[in-house]
């Protein structure tokens, strides 16, 4: 069920209704079972994955918790985690890795013939498996005392608002929401109404109609002049955040309505002035995750610099290859853990607070900015793109044939006309440092209110576009 | 729901500016101590419930000002009204004496109806003038000519052709939008024969399987069409009622909140 259908507008609302009327025991077991139902609409045998994942994390925290020496502590923990891994790979990189292996062999005449299997990649899986993840590992790292009711660890694990595409919430912050009591006050309503129609309204009218811009040019980028392909990246920038950012931010509205609260998970991530800000920007979730469980346990940065870049790039490469079962994330990745290295080389570059007048530092924080945006969408560029060909194809038509053609013209007007709002109260959340939309006075607030739902009613393509992150 | 203001979970944005529209209301009432509960709490609540009203009123009709405004700016919609009415047979025809606006973003056009409900800047006998070709022409919006001005429509060029070329032709259009072949073979025989056509002009569309199955006006016999139905009529009761009232005939040709939705 997507966040953008009628299906599960109609979902929500009998849910809620039935939610609010229920002390919090029948909360909680209404949202187990109304989890359940989400996440079955999409196909009922991954339910089988979900519940068999979650049973068996819940028994292993419980016995790495309960275990007499670390011997036992550390069996439980390779368990869990191997298991995990094991679904992971298995649905979603076989064929990848059969492939690969493939294409590695065949130079030599070794290519093996491997079955293909026809796996059908679970929606979610790489948030939940990573959620839970971090849930055994933290119990291990005694840094958190494990679940006491299977059916509240269940909840937590499925809790609808995020399981499809995050954010990857931490055990500390939210598995204790579900054993209080929720109050829902009317600011909670209020502030997740307004995350629910801003989280839309990025979603339906600017990351869906920047969508065929995007597809028109990553189809055939050899069909169209420089400038235009420029536009095309910069469109996927806003579609990829418009998509993402827009499913958290439902994601966190719906949650706040049921008076949880989740972690945000994009921050103005278009003002990053270097990789590492970038990275504390965007997919904040999976970046801390990534962080926490997989760079700092390589050593992080206390081992020296070689070491450093050698586990910024390999947290990164992975962080890229969770993204999808493709060379291009992979690539990804690496082109971020190489930028990532080499701007902690030269970190005085970053110091923009340095320059003695005001004019200078404003000036070198948005060079910073500018060349940071840039490196971003050279990262979009390959992260977007179907194939090899077409990175090469963008990166020899962008300089030589540097003009707008007539389509471009359009998509210049297309971009502008869908994007202004976003980018104005981006600018002005930045600024305020704040989501400052609901503190203004009620005249500009209604007109603001106003001006979104229209645009979803009347400006969006039509419901039930599919969300980009729900493949990875 | 909450009036209760316990805010208990660890929220960073707490915005207070409680929206009030309406006056505000002091809960202080010594009077009611002095002179008696009822009258001046009766005021206050009366006052307060008033207040109510008004902030809802206002809100609504400031909701649709505001999208009238917003659509016609970001997402103009296109004004097509249509009148049609129940002819004596049971189909529909073009409301008779009529001069209709279509407005779009690409072009503003005038559709008038004489006394009969044809398209046309002036009458037409139904008796054939002496030496006078006269061509009925039959179908639905493209035939009447929706989005074109009667001097672009192709009938009217047809008949301009035809005269250049020596043929004393006179097009009588009796295309109504909506119609099928169903509807048009009715219309044709209730009211084209009447202008002694010398040739009849049919304008197909691809609709009109659908259209016909769903008038259900004739069926197929044994030997060939049946009358079905006796009246087709979708909808034209209702809006002959609602476009009775000038003000639902005024949005109907110049609201874009109306159109859209």
């Amino acid at each position: 069920m997507l966040f953008n259908t009628w299906t599960f507008a109609v979902f929500f609302v009998v849910f809620y209704f039935l939610y609010r009327v229920l002390p919090r025991r029948g909360q909680n077991a209404i949202l187990l079972v109304a989890s359940y139902i989400f996440y079955g609409a999409w196909d009922y045998r991954f339910l089988a994955l979900l519940a068999i994942s979650t049973t068996l994390d819940y028994f292993c925290g419980r016995a790495i918790y309960r275990a007499k020496d670390s011997r036992q502590r550390h069996l439980f923990l390779v368990l869990t985690v191997a298991a995990n891994l094991c679904f992971l790979g298995f649905f979603k990189y076989c064929n990848f890795f059969a492939e690969s292996l493939t294409a590695l062999l065949s130079p030599f005449g070794l290519a093996p013939s491997l079955p293909m299997l026809n796996i059908v990649l679970p929606v979610g899986i790489s948030f939940y498996t990573f959620q839970s993840m971090s849930y055994t590992i933290d119990i291990y790292r005694g840094q958190l005392k494990p679940s006491t009711s299977l059916f509240e660890y269940a909840t937590f694990v499925a809790f609808f608002p995020q399981l499809v595409a995050g954010p990857i919430n931490r055990a500390p912050r939210l598995l204790p929401q579900f054993g209080r009591t929720r109050v829902i006050t009317w600011e909670h309503i209020r502030g997740g109404s307004w995350l629910i129609a801003w989280g839309l309204f990025k979603k339906m009218v600017v990351a869906d109609n920047m969508a065929p811009i995007v597809n028109a040019a990553f189809a055939d980028p050899s069909k169209y002049q420089g400038l235009d392909l420029v536009l095309a990246v910069n469109a996927f920038a806003f579609q990829i955040y418009g998509d993402f950012s827009g499913y958290s931010d439902m994601a966190r509205g719906i949650a706040r309505l049921m008076g949880f609260d989740l972690m945000v998970n994009f921050d103005q991530p278009y003002f990053a002035i270097s990789p590492l800000d970038f990275w504390r920007r965007w997919h904040i979730s999976l970046s801390t995750w990534l962080r926490d469980y997989l760079y700092i346990p390589l050593g992080g940065n206390r081992r020296g610099k070689v070491a450093t870049y050698k586990n910024l790039m390999i947290t990164m490469l992975l962080g890229g290859l969770w993204h999808g079962a493709a060379w291009h994330f992979v690539v990804w990745g690496l082109y971020h853990g190489i930028i990532l290295s080499i701007y902690r080389n030269f970190e005085w570059v970053v110091d923009w607070r340095s320059a003695r007048t005001v004019g200078g530092r404003a000036a070198w924080w948005l060079l910073l900015l500018v060349v940071m945006y840039g490196l971003t969408c050279l990262g979009w560029l390959i992260f977007r793109a179907p194939d090899m060909n077409t990175i090469v194809t963008f990166l020899e038509v962008i300089p030589s044939r540097f003009t707008l053609s007539y389509a471009g013209a359009e998509w210049l007007r297309a971009t502008v006309f869908y994007c202004w709002l976003l980018w104005a109260v981006e600018i002005w959340q930045f600024v305020a440092k704040d989501a400052a939309v609901l503190k203004v006075p009620w005249v500009l607030r209604l007109n603001v209110w106003l001006f979104v739902v229209a645009s979803i009613a009347f400006l969006s393509v039509g419901q039930g576009k599919t969300f980009i992150y729900f493949a990875f | 729901m909450a009036n209760n203001p316990k805010v208990s979970s660890p929220l960073p944005d707490t915005s207070h500016t409680q929206a009030s529209h309406g006056p505000s209301v002091c809960v202080e009432t010594p009077c009611s101590s002095v002179a008696g509960q009822t009258s001046p709490s009766r005021w206050f609540l009366l006052r307060k419930w008033l207040g109510r009203i008004a902030s809802v009123v206002f809100t609504v009709a400031y909701t649709l000002l505001f999208l009238e405004c917003f659509i016609r700016i970001f997402a103009p919609a296109l004004i097509m009204p249509r009148y049609v009415v129940d002819a004596p047979y049971g189909i529909r025809v073009n409301e008779p004496n009529c001069s209709i606006w279509h407005e779009t973003q690409e072009y503003s056009i005038n559709i008038r109806t004489n006394s009969k409900g044809v398209r046309s800047d002036r009458e037409i006998p139904y008796e054939k003038p002496r030496g006078t070709f006269r061509i009925i022409a039959l179908g639905d919006s493209f035939t009447i000519g929706y989005g074109v001005s009667i001097e672009d429509l192709w009938l009217t060029q047809m008949e301009k052709e035809l005269r250049a070329n020596g043929v004393n032709c006179e097009v009588v259009n009796l295309g109504v939008s909506g119609h099928s072949t169903s509807e048009e073979l009715i219309l044709l025989k209730e009211e084209g024969v009447k202008y002694h056509p010398d040739l009849v002009v049919v304008g197909w569309n691809g609709l009109d399987l659908s259209r016909n199955a769903r008038a259900d006006l004739f069926r197929l016999g044994e030997a060939g069409l049946i009358r079905g139905s006796p009246t087709y009529l979708p909808g034209v009761w209702i809006s002959k009622l609602l476009f009775s009232f000038s003000a639902y005939r005024f949005l109907a040709e110049n609201s874009h909140l109306y159109c859209k939705i």
